[in-house]
């Protein structure tokens, strides 16, 4: 399949049919954890048997982590449905890892436990998975406080075929989940661009299970915000987050479910901040390290001399932006033979280098780079020699933020070979691996799923190493501030004068020294120290001018 | 010397362009005892005034308004002083001071001030010891603002009759105004003008005398065009409507010069209010045009921040000559108009200009690229139409006359490269709307090369070739190919560079509304081959400067010989030429660069000064690849591809 080649997260190219107006051909798995859920699984069940989704391509798995679940009970049940007991369950991520990792549909759908779904909650969005790989389809959640008991399996079954749901639940219009305010604000995320993945919710979303697989599933270490990290490492992975409306699904039991919700943010941060690069104000901290930081540079250190290695990575190192994460590439096994006498070694350079950043935890040492820098957002590639000021990655990457830029190539020098350095967004990178044609170019790939650009190295910080040792570093900021201070001193200086032009200011002027006089001459007989000064003060002034 | 008394205190007024407003500002001129005449509604009978007259006073709104009194200089009187007040005048434009012709009456010259007033407007003072034709001073003061008229549109030479009947040759000084019901007067033992054009309007009495060279024209007069002379189908006079029957657009005021490509906001719109037309932003009056739709170049300066300005043809139009004057005006000036002519208004605006009206998508208006692209192309169109050349070349062919053959250009391309001389002359041999001759220097080639051969076998036009010994330097080999040239006007093309199929003839272009005496463009965008990228510099086009890209100069073979050509140095001869044109008292200026594209290939293989990075440190916009704009017509380029910068 060819597919379309969506720019940033812009869906609304795609020609999405309407329900019941095209031909289903994948298979999708819906994977739901079930734990103390007696009274809602059946419903559940039941809205999945009267789904307009074709049920030879239908597949349920209910992930049974409570050891209570039994299929025979009243009220109808997906054909293909069956149930996975996991020991050492608890609710939430580890169920839906070991569902997902047994499901064998083309498509991975989430599900919770205590949910009704309308006719066509799965067929909408498995329209959108036979358009592209790599799409990852959100429903709508809406909590509705009516609770299990009201309305029988069966009667949900029928409701849910003649298209009626939501008339289960009478005048209760239910409460939108929370992020709907994004989906609103943002086109339903066609215009969130980067921040795509932050409209992610896990009760009612699908994707591919390649892309699942690809990505390294679900992280089961976490107890809670896995699924805000799901949704980041799959963006990182350069896939569009497309929100559905019409993939309604109605949540049992609502608004308590959601203030739970909101209380846990506490005990989410320091997951997601560990993790999740993209929050940037919850990395508020001038100079920390984080499990996956914002950026990683790369520098080639084969075949270059330890001094320009060294400027290189400390001028990266001492940037304004901490967060950052150096990976030396080189031929480091070389090393590990015996030691010569220094002088001598043909990888003494090598050796250097290798000493010089034995400390340093933020340095990584690597025989080649990864493909991509996946989970990490950027990847900055330096060449060894140039060196970059404190402000260079802040600025960069806020442009290429700002211009929504998949790759932003820096000219160094243009010699017989052109130099270049090169940040690179790794959503952009892997998207364009995955659709890029045997044969074509990786980076026109780029250029069509966001933007790729070419800059002057030089206007963006970025000097050759005898040029930063002539002239150290300065902090920009610092330079600001001192431009400052010179404007302002140069402004009051000017204000002075005009001061002493105005005839008011000369006269008080006039007037005070006459009335110093006066007095000078009631109190002492001498001359007046203070007048003396002043008037020496005066005349320099005058020579001055 | 004895002042007869009765002369003593005479003073005459006229004033002009100021239809739109309740009183012209006659309290300018300071004379509160002349009497005071709208020169836009004299007759052409007799002169202003039958007695004597000490001095006289002229009050123009703009220089356009100055340009439309010269062709009614013989109709004013001798005086002894001159005042003339311009009361608003565009920065680009010369300082109104008088470029002195062969007029013998010069020498009484006793006092010449210029002044310019703290409100902006010109005020010029000149007495004579004796009496001197208010008409030729008048003459060079409008020469002085806008340069020698060079290759102007002054064959065949005019008379005018009627009131208005001016609006058809501004700037012209070589006019006999006739009586309105004719003949023509002789001037010099010659009948005073080839054809006759003459306003009418339902009221006017037929012509006396020999009517075959004689073309009328709707009156234009008191601002407006009389409703009687504006019912559609006809020009009021039985002359079916066509481009011809509106009065032409004076492209020496009205023209591209001082365009603006950044503009935003909303679009203007268009109306008729107080007794003029009214250019809207937002509801606010941005400038009033008279209902003659005789526009000044203050009013284009007004516009130029708008993205474009909208006119609703069908919109039950009292005079839609003027409408359409205004239309045609506006585009010429390359303002975006955004109008959608039915088959009635195609009639009048020309099939050309109306097919560019209707094809365009507002929504274009947006970038800033399209909108300059639309923008050349309007001027094109109605500069090409509606321009006073293009007008009156047509009306002398109507009357029977060969106009002047169009200019002709020699392309001078020199060479070293025997691979790109093929795609050198493709880039020649696709210009089109003026005759080119090329000229191809071989640089230390011989033209018996199979590529060169080839090459120059399947060139289209006039072509000659000479082989230049490979030991002279650079401004010699040009030298050699100026001087087996013949066009009127050389103009220098590099090998590798992309040029647009309009670039001669939009220089040409540019040369007659700007008259200078060398053209050339600014090189805005370069193909940056090391690392295939397209970007697009900031430049400032469309204004008077030192400086264009040397391989896109044309010039007047008179400037060019003026200066002695080329200076015999290898290199920078084109600044050379520059500096030796702006030292002769030439003019250059700098035209729009949508038309050429620079190849800028890898340090090694050229001379190039300029590091890369420099194009890279700032630009207006960049491209992957290799990107043509839509001027170019190259069918390259996506605009996926384009960056969103």
């Amino acid at each position: 399949m060819v597919q379309p080649r969506i720019r940033c997260n812009d869906y609304g190219t795609l020609p999405v049919p309407e329900p019941g107006e095209w031909l289903p051909r994948k298979s999708v798995s819906v994977v739901i954890p079930a734990y103390r859920c007696d009274e809602t699984l059946p419903l559940a069940l039941a809205s999945l048997a009267g789904q307009s989704y074709p049920s030879h391509l239908l597949e349920v798995v209910v992930v049974d982590t409570g050891g209570a679940v039994r299929l025979s009970g009243p009220g109808p049940v997906p054909e293909r449905t069956r149930v996975v007991r996991v020991q050492d369950g608890g609710e939430g991520v580890n169920a839906r890892q070991r569902g997902a990792a047994v499901a064998e549909g083309d498509v991975v759908h989430w599900l919770d436990a205590d949910v009704v779904l309308d006719r066509e909650h799965i067929e909408t969005q498995m329209r959108w998975h036979h358009l592209a790989g790599y799409l990852v389809v959100l429903g709508q959640v809406r909590f509705h406080e009516r609770r299990a008991g009201v309305f029988t399996a069966s009667e949900v079954e029928a409701a849910v075929v003649s298209g009626t749901a939501a008339k289960l639940f009478g005048e209760d219009e239910g409460v939108p989940h929370q992020v709907m305010e994004m989906w609103e604000r943002t086109g339903d995320l066609r215009q969130a661009g980067s921040d795509a993945f932050t409209g992610y919710v896990g009760t009612a979303a699908s994707l591919p299970a390649d892309l699942f697989r690809s990505v390294g599933g679900l992280d089961v270490s976490l107890p809670l915000g896995h699924d805000a990290e799901f949704a980041f490492r799959l963006a990182q992975a350069g896939a569009v987050f497309v929100a559905d409306r019409r993939s309604v699904c109605h949540h049992l039991g609502g608004s308590a479910a959601m203030r739970r919700r909101r209380e846990s943010r506490r005990h989410t941060m320091p997951y997601i901040t560990e993790r999740i690069p993209h929050y940037r104000s919850l990395r508020n901290h001038p100079n920390r390290q984080y499990l996956v930081p914002n950026v990683e540079a790369v520098v080639d250190a084969s075949g270059r001399s330890a001094e320009s290695v060294q400027a290189t990575v400390n001028g990266l190192l001492a940037g304004r932006m901490s967060d950052v994460s150096v990976t030396l590439v080189g031929p480091w096994g070389l090393l590990a033979g015996e030691q010569r006498f220094p002088l001598d070694d043909p990888s003494a350079d090598l050796r250097l280098i290798r000493e010089s950043f034995r400390g340093e935890a933020r340095v990584r040492f690597a025989e080649r780079p990864a493909e991509t820098a996946f989970p990490v957002p950027f990847r900055f590639t330096c060449p060894a020699g140039w060196v970059p000021r404190p402000d260079a990655l802040e600025r960069l990457l806020k442009f290429a933020d700002d211009n929504a830029l998949g790759l932003v190539s820096l000219v160094l020098e243009e010699g017989e070979e052109m130099v270049a350095a090169r940040l690179e967004r790794t959503a952009a990178v892997r998207r364009a691996l995955l659709l890029a044609a045997p044969g074509e170019e990786i980076g026109d790939v780029m250029h069509q799923v966001s933007g790729t650009v070419w800059e002057d190295g030089l206007s963006w910080g970025l000097r050759p190493m005898g040029a930063t040792d002539d002239e150290p570093a300065v902090d920009p900021e610092i330079e600001r501030w001192k431009r400052k201070v010179r404007y302002w001193r140069r402004q009051a200086r000017l204000l002075r004068r005009q001061l002493d032009r105005t005839p008011r200011g000369r006269i008080r002027g006039m007037v005070a020294e006459g009335l110093r006089l006066v007095r000078s001459r009631r109190q002492a007989p001498g001359p007046d120290p203070q007048t003396a000064d002043r008037a020496i003060r005066g005349g320099r002034r005058k020579i001055e001018r | 010397m004895r002042v007869r008394s009765n002369m003593v205190d005479t003073v005459l007024g006229g004033h002009i362009g100021f239809e739109g407003c309740p009183e012209p500002p006659t309290d300018l001129c300071g004379r509160a005892d002349a009497s005071w005449v709208d020169l836009d509604a004299v007759p052409t009978d007799r002169p202003l005034t039958g007695t004597a007259v000490r001095r006289f006073l002229l009050l123009a709104r703009t220089p356009a308004d100055l340009r439309r009194v010269v062709p009614l200089g013989a109709l004013l009187p001798e005086v002894r002083g001159i005042t003339v007040v311009i009361t608003e005048s565009p920065a680009w434009r010369s300082a109104p001071v008088p470029a002195l012709d062969n007029g013998r009456y010069w020498g009484k010259l006793r006092n010449l001030q210029v002044c310019r007033e703290p409100d902006g407007s010109w005020r010029i003072e000149a007495d004579f010891a004796g009496q001197v034709p208010a008409g030729g001073v008048l003459r060079t003061l409008s020469r002085g603002m806008t340069g020698p008229s060079r290759g102007g549109p002054h064959a065949p030479v005019v008379s005018l009759a009627g009131v208005g009947s001016s609006h058809w040759r501004p700037g012209d000084p070589n006019v006999t105004p006739a009586p309105v019901t004719g003949p023509v007067p002789c001037r010099n033992n010659a009948p005073g003008g080839d054809l006759v054009l003459r306003t009418v309007t339902a009221e006017t009495p037929p012509w006396q005398g020999d009517g075959s060279r004689l073309i009328e024209r709707p009156e234009v007069s008191g601002g407006t065009v009389r409703p009687d002379a504006a019912q559609p189908g006809t020009a009021g006079t039985g002359v079916p409507f066509s481009p011809d029957v509106i009065p032409p657009v004076d492209e020496a005021v009205v023209c591209p010069i001082g365009f603006v490509a950044a503009a935003d906001g909303p679009v203007g719109g268009f109306r008729e209010a107080h007794g003029a037309y009214e250019i809207t932003r937002e509801d606010r009056a941005v400038t009033r045009i008279p209902l003659s739709g005789a526009l000044t170049e203050m009013d284009i300066i007004r516009v130029r921040g708008l993205p474009g300005v909208a006119v609703e043809l069908d919109g039950g139009w009292r005079a839609p000559v003027g409408v359409a004057r205004v239309v045609c005006g506006l585009a010429a000036a390359g303002v975006p108009v955004i109008a959608r002519p039915g088959p009635w208004w195609s009639r009048v605006l020309g099939t050309e200009l109306a097919a560019l009206l209707n094809g365009f998508d507002p929504e274009d208006l947006a970038d800033p690229l399209l909108r300059e692209s639309f923008s050349v192309r309007l001027r094109r169109a109605a500069l090409r139409t509606h321009g006073v050349a293009g007008r009156w070349r047509s009306l002398a062919e109507a009357g029977g006359f060969r106009p002047p053959d169009p200019p002709t250009v020699s392309v001078l391309l020199c060479t070293r490269r025997p691979d790109m001389v093929g795609f050198a002359l493709s880039q020649v041999g696709r210009q089109r709307g003026v005759p080119v001759e090329l000229i191809l220097a071989l640089h230390g080639l011989s033209a018996n090369r199979p590529e060169v051969a080839a090459a120059v076998a399947a060139y289209p036009g006039a072509i000659e070739v000479i082989e230049v010994d490979p030991r002279k330097v650079f401004g010699d080999v040009l030298n050699e190919a100026a001087r087996a040239s013949s066009g009127d006007y050389l103009a220098k093309m590099d090998d590798d560079d992309w040029y647009g199929p309009d670039h001669l003839s939009d220089l040409m272009l540019a040369r007659r509304y700007s008259n200078a005496d060398l053209v050339g463009c600014a090189a805005e965008f370069y193909h940056l081959e090391t690392i295939d990228t397209t970007v697009r510099r900031r430049a400032v086009t469309e204004v008077y400067a030192n400086h264009v890209a040397g391989s896109s100069i044309l010039v007047s073979r008179e400037a060019f010989t003026g200066v002695g050509g080329f200076r015999p140095i290898p290199r920078a001869v084109d600044t050379q030429l520059l500096e030796s044109v702006t030292a002769a008292g030439g003019r250059i200026y700098r035209a729009h660069g949508l038309n050429y594209m620079v190849r800028r290939g890898s340090i090694a293989g050229h001379t190039w000064k300029e590091p890369i990075n420099t194009f890279l440190r700032s630009y207006r916009q960049q491209w992957r690849g290799l990107y043509a704009n839509p001027l170019m017509e190259m069918d390259v380029p996506s605009p996926a591809r384009k960056a969103a910068l």
